[in-house]
C-alpha cells in the first residue's frame, strides 16, 4: 500500500465499487421510457387528426367548386337550344310556373306586372335579355352583377335602387324558364331558387323601402324558411361532420357536487424519503378541491337520418380535459405509497394545502354513439336535442391521485382509469337555411371515476358550446 | 466489444429485453458511482434513474468506438453533479462557504485503507470537497476540467481538493489510531 500514493490506492478501492440497485429502479426507468412512447404515438394521432382536417376542409371546398360548375353545366344544357326572346316571352306567359314560387315572386313585387315597376323599365328588361341571352342560365354570373349593382344603389340614386330590381326580376324570370324546362327537378330547383329569392329579397330589403314594405319582406322571409323545412329531403346516406367544441371541464364528486377533499389535521408523511428538511406538513388544514379549466375537443362523425324524427351518429374524436387543482408544497423525490404498491412518476410529489395551482392535463380518444331529436324552435329556426353516450381510452394524463395514508397528490399514470364510459346530452340550433352547421351547448360526464384508490372519486364533466359542420353536398347539382 | 454494440443496436430499436440487459449490465456499478456522488442511498437510486433514463434517450449519439462502459459512466457522473446543483441542501455545500475550509497537507499517510471506512468518510466531507474528490481522485479528471464541469476556477477546484484530501487524510489516520488502540485493547 505504501509505495502507491494516496489518490492511486484510493482510487483502486473505489473505482470499481458496485452494488446491488432495487428491484423498482428499474420499474421507474421502464415507465419513464414507455411514458415517451406514448407521447411520441400522442404526437403523431395530432398530426393525423390535424392532415385529416385539413384534407376534409380541402375536399369540402373543392366539392363546392365542382358543384357550381357542374350546375352551370346543367342549367346551360337545360335551356338549349336557346329561345328566341319573343319566344321566350310567349312562353313565360303561356306556360305556368311552379305555384310556390310564383306566389313568392308575385309577393315580392318584382315581377313585370308589378305596380312598383313602370312600362319604361320593362323595356330594358327585355333588351338586356336580347344582348345576352345566356345571362339568364348562368345563376352565379346574374348572382354577382346583381350584388354588385345592389351594393352600389343601396347608396345612391332612386335610379340605381330601378336596376336592381330590374336584375332580380331577370332573374326571377329565368329560374321560372328553367323550372318550366326541367320539370323532373322541380324540388331540387325549388330549394336552390328559394335560397335565391331570399338572398335577392334581403338585399333588396336594403335598397327601397319605397317597393317593399316591410311586412311584404317579412312574409317572403316566412314562407321561404317555412318551405326549406318542408321541403328538404330525408337524406338516406350517411353524412360526414366534423365536430369541434370548446369548454371547460370539472371534476365532480359524483352528481352531488363539485370535488373536494374533505378538512383534515391528521395527515402525515411517514413515508417521506426525502424532502431534506424541507417542511412536508405544510398547510395541512386546508381542503384541496378542482377547478374548471379550459378543455377541447374535435372529432370526426357520420350521421344518418333514420327518420323524420331521429338521426343516427358515430363519431370519433380526441379530447382534451383540464382541471385544476390546488396542492401544497412540491416535493422532488422518488416515493412509493401504500405500503410501496405504487410510487410517483416523474420523480415529485405534493403535498396537501393551496400553496399552489396544478393544471392537470388528460388527452383522450373517444368514441360516442349519438341520438339527434330534430324539431323546429319557434316554428323558424331548425334545431335538435342530442342524446349520447361513448366510451373514452386514456392515451396521456399528468392528473394527480390522492394517497390518504402519506397525505399527498402523486402522479402515476398505471393507476389512472384507461377506458372510461361517459353520457352526454345538449341542444343544437341550426345556423344558415340548410343546416349544415350547428351551434349549441353540451354536457358530457364521465361515469367510471379518476381511479379506483381511495380518496380518487372524482369524474369529469365537460361543460361545452360544440360546433357541428356537415360535409354534404351544399346544393345537389341538377341531374337529367 | 460486439456484444456491447449489438445491445446498443437492439436498444435503439427500443426492444424492452435489450434495455433490461443493459441495465443489468451497469446499474451495479452506475449505482456504486452515484452512492460516492450523493449522501443517502435514496438520492443514488434517483441519480441512477435519471442516469438511466438519460442514457436511452441519448443513445443514437454513442459511437460504437469507443468503451461502453466509459461513455455510460460519464453521463452517470454528469448526471449526478446536475442532480446535486439542483438540491438545495447540496447546493448550499458547493458554494465552498469559509467554514468548510481546512489546513492543507502533503504527506502520504502510512494507513491500510478500508473500503467501507474509507467510502463512509468520502461520504462525510462536505458536498463540495466529497465532489472534487471524486472527480480528481477517483474519476481522474483534470482541475481545468473540473472547474468547467462544476462552473469554478481552475484554482479553487484545485484547492479545495488539496483541502478535501487533508480532510479526508486526518480522518482516516484518526481511525486507524483508533483501531490500533481497539486491537491492543483487545
Amino acid at each position: 500500500m505504501a509505495d502507491k500514493s494516496f489518490e492511486q490506492n484510493v482510487k483502486a478501492e473505489l473505482a470499481d465499487l458496485r452494488m446491488k440497485p432495487d428491484e423498482a429502479a428499474w420499474t421507474v426507468i421502464e415507465s419513464a421510457l414507455h411514458k415517451e412512447k406514448k407521447r411520441r404515438w400522442f404526437i403523431w394521432l395530432l398530426i393525423l387528426l390535424a392532415s385529416s382536417g385539413t384534407a376534409g376542409v380541402w375536399t369540402y371546398y373543392s366539392w363546392n367548386e365542382a358543384t357550381i360548375n357542374t350546375r352551370t353545366d346543367e342549367h346551360n344544357k337545360a335551356t338549349t337550344p336557346i329561345p328566341e326572346p319573343g319566344s321566350v316571352k310567349r312562353d313565360m306567359m303561356s306556360e305556368k310556373p311552379l305555384p310556390g314560387l310564383e306566389k313568392k315572386v308575385a309577393a315580392s313585387g318584382l315581377t313585370n306586372s308589378s305596380k312598383g315597376v313602370d312600362d319604361d323599365i320593362k323595356e330594358p328588361i327585355i333588351a338586356g335579355f336580347k344582348k345576352n341571352p345566356h345571362a339568364i342560365t348562368d345563376s352565379k354570373k346574374i348572382k354577382s352583377k346583381t350584388d354588385t349593382e345592389n351594393v352600389a344603389a343601396a347608396t345612391d340614386s332612386k335610379t340605381n335602387s330601378r336596376e336592381v330590381i330590374t336584375n332580380k326580376i331577370v332573374s326571377e324570370q329565368s329560374k321560372v324558364l328553367i323550372e318550366v324546362n326541367d320539370q323532373d327537378k322541380k324540388n331540387a330547383v325549388v330549394i336552390s331558387e328559394n335560397r335565391k329569392i331570399d338572398s335577392a329579397n334581403s338585399l333588396a330589403e336594403g335598397v327601397t323601402s319605397q317597393v317593399l314594405t316591410s311586412s311584404q319582406s317579412q312574409t317572403i322571409k316566412d314562407s321561404t324558411a317555412n318551405n326549406l323545412i318542408a321541403q328538404k329531403p330525408i337524406s338516406k346516406k350517411w353524412q360526414k361532420n366534423i365536430l369541434l367544441a370548446a369548454g371547460y371541464t370539472s371534476t365532480r364528486n359524483g352528481l352531488s357536487g363539485n370535488w373536494a377533499l374533505a378538512n383534515s389535521n391528521s395527515g402525515s408523511l411517514s413515508g417521506s424519503q426525502g424532502g431534506g428538511g424541507q417542511s412536508a406538513f405544510a398547510a395541512q388544514d386546508a381542503s384541496p378541491s378542482g377547478n374548471p379549466a379550459l378543455s377541447l375537443n374535435a372529432g370526426f362523425e357520420i350521421q344518418k337520418q333514420m327518420s323524420k324524427r331521429i338521426a343516427l351518429g358515430i363519431s370519433l374524436g380526441y379530447t382534451m380535459y383540464q382541471t385544476n387543482v390546488r396542492v401544497g408544497n412540491r416535493v422532488d423525490s422518488a416515493m412509493y405509497f401504500a405500503n410501496a404498491r405504487s410510487y410517483n412518476d416523474n420523480n415529485f410529489y405534493f403535498t396537501r394545502g393551496n400553496a399552489a395551482m396544478y393544471r392537470e392535463v388528460q388527452h383522450f380518444i373517444n368514441a360516442d354513439l349519438n341520438l339527434y331529436l330534430p324539431f323546429q324552435l319557434f316554428r323558424k329556426i331548425a334545431a335538435r336535442w342530442k342524446l349520447g353516450a361513448g366510451l373514452q381510452a386514456m392515451i396521456a394524463s399528468n392528473a394527480l391521485l390522492y394517497d390518504e395514508s402519506t397525505n399527498t397528490f402523486f402522479n402515476n399514470t398505471s393507476l389512472l382509469a384507461k377506458i372510461q364510459p361517459n353520457v352526454s346530452t345538449g341542444f343544437d340550433l341550426a345556423i344558415g337555411k340548410q343546416s349544415l352547421f350547428y351551434l349549441g351547448p353540451h354536457l358530457q360526464y364521465t361515469i367510471t371515476p379518476l381511479s379506483n384508490r381511495l380518496g380518487n372519486s372524482r369524474h369529469l364533466l365537460f361543460t361545452s358550446l360544440k360546433f357541428s359542420m356537415s360535409l354534404a353536398k351544399k346544393n345537389k347539382p341538377v341531374q337529367r | 466489444m460486439d456484444d456491447h454494440q449489438k445491445l446498443v443496436k437492439d436498444c435503439l430499436k427500443n426492444h424492452p429485453i435489450a434495455q433490461k440487459r443493459l441495465y443489468d449490465l451497469f446499474s451495479e456499478q452506475m449505482l456504486g458511482v452515484c452512492y460516492r456522488y450523493t449522501k443517502s442511498m435514496n438520492d443514488a437510486e434517483e441519480v441512477l434513474q435519471q442516469g438511466f433514463i438519460k442514457i436511452f434517450r441519448n443513445l443514437h449519439q454513442y459511437k460504437m468506438e469507443g468503451d461502453l462502459g466509459a461513455w455510460i459512466r460519464r453521463i452517470m457522473v454528469n448526471t449526478a453533479i446536475n442532480y446535486l446543483k439542483r438540491k438545495p441542501r447540496y447546493q448550499l455545500d458547493l458554494g465552498f462557504e469559509d467554514s468548510y475550509l481546512h489546513p492543507v497537507t502533503d504527506h502520504e499517510p502510512d494507513i491500510n485503507l478500508n473500503l467501507k471506512d474509507l467510502l463512509n468518510l468520502l461520504r462525510q466531507l462536505p458536498p463540495g470537497y466529497q465532489t472534487i474528490f471524486n472527480l480528481y481522485a477517483v474519476e481522474g479528471y483534470s482541475h481545468a476540467e473540473i472547474g468547467k464541469m462544476m462552473g469554478i476556477k481552475e484554482a479553487t477546484s484545485r484547492s479545495q481538493y488539496a483541502r478535501a484530501r487533508a480532510l479526508l487524510i486526518q480522518w482516516l489516520e484518526k481511525y486507524s489510531d483508533n483501531d490500533k488502540k481497539d486491537s491492543y485493547g483487545r
